[in-house]
């Protein structure tokens, strides 16, 4: 078979289709780039890192299901890495351990079990008195009795993990279609045919990395009929000014009923509350409520109780995908070309292992591709105007980073503008807010969005009622 | 006084500051835009005047400079081809106030398109560009007026809503002491939900203006909570007109010169 891209009027020939921009399906993407595979990646959103892979916690965990499980298996292989793939991908990480806090007898006698699944992983953790969770994270509430210490926890910037993941994607010759909705799927012996809303993907295989709505995708294949459903998370972000002071992330104690709301550091200084967890049915269902965001805040007073006087910047939600199976990597047992990749919570922990995973599996399937040795697997560095030791020095590359658009953050306008551009630039105000932080702070965008408007307009040839506000819709109405 | 004094904000506030400092000692007027007036605005006459008297009291200016970290002794000032740190042994922050968020406000729901901070509004209408038919008006602060006026200029509606017995008395509706804000709305925005009176009511709109009472702008990293070593913040929420800022930045300019001499 010819290995160009041969065009039969819409229709477009592929060995892979990735359905789905999350987190899991650039990852897969990623590293089907560095083959001689030819791989598109279908978007239904106008953005990658949309939903979940935007709205998460950004913890790297190191422990998350129990022991002898496929997803512990691929944290494992995927954690001890995140120094080295972060630094490729010019992604913000931090390792900064996280703590487990007991603050009642209860809580106390959850810690051992969890303890004892935390090793049966192979993972580091250690029970810890209730001086060494101070010493640890002294914010920790003085009413604590116990802890569980886990070293090997890590932050990270999922939605800049995301992005970087499908601009390796794109720079190695994958197709990257936002924008396009897949509408059917036509089987036919070791083929698919994915109707989109805009083409015809003709194609060896799909991948499902569908998140919330793999289901319906599987659906659409003729796949395993699986129950799925969007699990909602609630989070309340707070400022730099206090998450400067925290060290560590710090957990709930687990029950065997919920893993609870944490405290979390964020990689750009701020700190997350939450999640919550609320099954739904719509998994456009995105809206916050205030007696669930009261919630979030005195629990995150119980575990840090300075928590209570920071400045408290935004709230948001995002749906994770839920259903009979928690996590779901492996060929589908009706289809054989159809590989689903999904996981409620650990995606961003799981994906770059999960991405080998499922090249491993193709390839057990029947895809007979060879690795390309100049295949980039590594982004420049783009110089932060924030955090850099050097910030003389920057206009030298660029005069644009003297010129300050976001206030609170400190982004220029020359990283705005490298948001701007690429093989898979923003094309909203939020897109130029998940690649370069712009708007993240705690004015809300009331001093910069203005100007991020402006400059996203520019790039993307709107005007200021056309230029995307969030990857839906318009600043205009 | 020892030493040079950096003031950052072109506003009245950063102005009275710079002025009253400038006689006792060399002064820095760092600011973000290229002109002097701040909020006020750089067209208002009582701005362009008292900028013309700072610059005559030999105030050096940096305008179109972002400040960005205070470390106790200098500030990292950015402006277009230069990022540079200016040597100083006090920081004036007059950075101003901006509206209220929707954490201000209490607001939950949906975070889809169409829900836009005043000053970003205020800025877009004042160009000209007609973005929207019916305005959801949150709040009372400074900006609401202004806003009110804007759109009724480009031919829009506004229903104001406030959490206290305040109004906006220019808008077309108003609503009082609503509380339980709710944005509605999956793409763009499409209601905003309320309770007022013990019931609860909706607005259609195509907008949602952020307009909560003002809170102090802080961005300079070393000088966003107070107190911040060698950092004098100068942001009065209760004092409205530009005279009246400019009279008190003043006032707590010359109090702190006088500790200055008292404790040397």
């Amino acid at each position: 078979m010819s290995r160009e891209v041969r065009k039969v009027g819409e229709t477009r020939d592929f060995d892979v289709v990735v359905i789905g921009g999350g987190v899991l399906g650039t990852a897969v993407a990623a590293r089907l780039s560095s083959t001689n595979a030819r791989v598109a990646l279908v978007e239904a959103e106008a953005d990658v890192a949309e939903h979940a892979s935007k709205g998460n916690a950004g913890v790297a965990v190191s422990y998350y299901g129990g022991p002898g499980l496929q997803q512990t298996s691929l944290i494992n292989a995927s954690n001890p890495h995140w120094e080295e793939i972060t630094a490729r991908l010019d992604v913000p990480f931090r390792r900064l351990g996280g703590v487990m806090v007991a603050l009642s007898a209860n809580d106390e006698e959850h810690l051992p079990s969890t303890l004892e699944e935390v090793l049966g992983c192979g993972v580091r953790g250690e029970m810890v008195t209730a001086t060494r969770v101070t010493e640890l994270e002294p914010l920790v509430s003085d009413k604590v009795r116990s802890g569980l210490f886990l070293p090997d926890e890590g932050v990270i910037d999922p939605m800049r993990l995301t992005v970087a993941y499908a601009v390796i994607a794109a720079t190695n010759g994958v197709q990257v279609r936002r924008s396009e909705r897949v509408m059917r799927i036509e089987q036919s012996p070791g083929r698919s045919l994915v109707i989109t809303d805009k083409a015809q993907l003709e194609t060896r295989f799909v991948v499902n990395a569908a998140g919330v709505r793999a289901a319906h995708i599987s659906e659409l294949a003729g796949g395993e009929a699986f129950t799925s459903h969007p699990r909602k998370g609630q989070y309340v972000l707070l400022d730099r000014s206090f998450g400067s002071q925290m060290s560590r992330i710090v957990f709930s104690t687990h029950t065997p009923t919920t893993k609870g709301s944490n405290v979390v550091p964020t990689t750009h200084g701020s700190v997350l509350l939450g999640p919550t967890a609320t099954d739904l049915e719509d998994p456009d269902d995105r809206a916050t409520d205030a007696d669930t965001i009261a919630w979030i805040v005195d629990n995150a007073r119980r575990l840090v109780p300075s928590t209570a006087t920071a400045h408290r910047i935004k709230t948001f939600a995002a749906n994770r995908p839920a259903g009979d199976e928690a996590h779901r990597l492996r060929r589908d047992r009706l289809v054989p070309n159809l590989v689903h990749v999904t996981d409620r919570s650990a995606g961003v922990s799981i994906s770059p292992a999960a991405a080998e995973l499922v090249l491993s599996i193709l390839r057990d399937a029947g895809l007979d591709v060879e690795e390309n040795p100049r295949a980039v697997t590594r982004l420049p560095l783009v110089p932060r105007l924030r955090t850099s030791l050097n910030p003389e020095s920057l206009p030298a590359s660029d005069p644009l980073y003297g010129q300050v658009i976001c206030a609170c953050e400190h982004v220029s306008a020359a990283e705005i503008n490298q948001a701007l551009t690429g093989p898979v630039p923003a094309i909203s105000v939020d897109g130029v807010r998940k690649r370069s932080g712009a708007g993240y702070g705690r004015c809300q965008g009331s001093l910069c969005m203005a100007g991020v408007s402006f400059l996203t307009a520019m790039a993307t040839g709107t005007g200021p009622n056309s230029v995307h506000q969030t990857a839906r819709g318009t600043v205009g109405s | 006084m020892t030493g040079r004094v950096v003031v950052v904000g072109a506003g009245p506030s950063g102005l009275g500051c710079a002025l009253e400092l400038a006689s006792h000692g060399p002064v820095t007027l760092v600011e973000r835009t290229p002109v002097v007036g701040g909020e006020v605005g750089w067209r208002d006459p009582f701005m362009r005047r008292l900028g013309d008297q700072v610059r005559a009291n030999g105030v050096e200016f940096a305008l179109g400079s972002a400040a960005l970290r205070w470390d106790g002794s200098r500030l990292l000032v950015a402006s277009p081809g230069r990022i540079e740190w200016l040597a100083a042994s006090y920081l004036f922050y007059a950075g101003g106030l901006r509206p209220g968020t929707a954490i201000d406000l209490g607001v939950t729901g949906d975070r889809p398109a169409g829900i836009i901070p005043a000053t970003v509004a205020l800025h877009i209408l004042e160009s000209g560009v007609p973005l929207w038919t019916d305005a959801v008006l949150l709040g009372t602060s400074p900006w609401a007026d202004q806003l009110v006026h804007a759109l009724h200029e480009l031919g829009g509606r506004v229903t104001a809503i406030s959490l206290d017995s305040s109004t906006t008395r220019s808008a077309d509706r108003a609503i009082t002491n609503a509380h339980g804000l709710r944005t509605v709305g999956r793409d763009r925005i499409q209601y905003l939900d309320y309770i007022a009176d013990g019931e609860p009511g909706r607005v259609a709109c195509d907008v949602v203006i952020l307009a909560g009472d003002p809170r102090p702008n802080r961005n300079v990293d070393g000088a966003i909570t107070e107190p911040a070593p060698g950092v004098v913040f100068v942001q009065p929420l209760d004092v409205v007109t530009a005279q009246d800022r400019y009279d008190a930045a003043r006032q707590l300019s010359s109090r702190w010169l006088l500790a200055q001499g008292e404790s040397a």
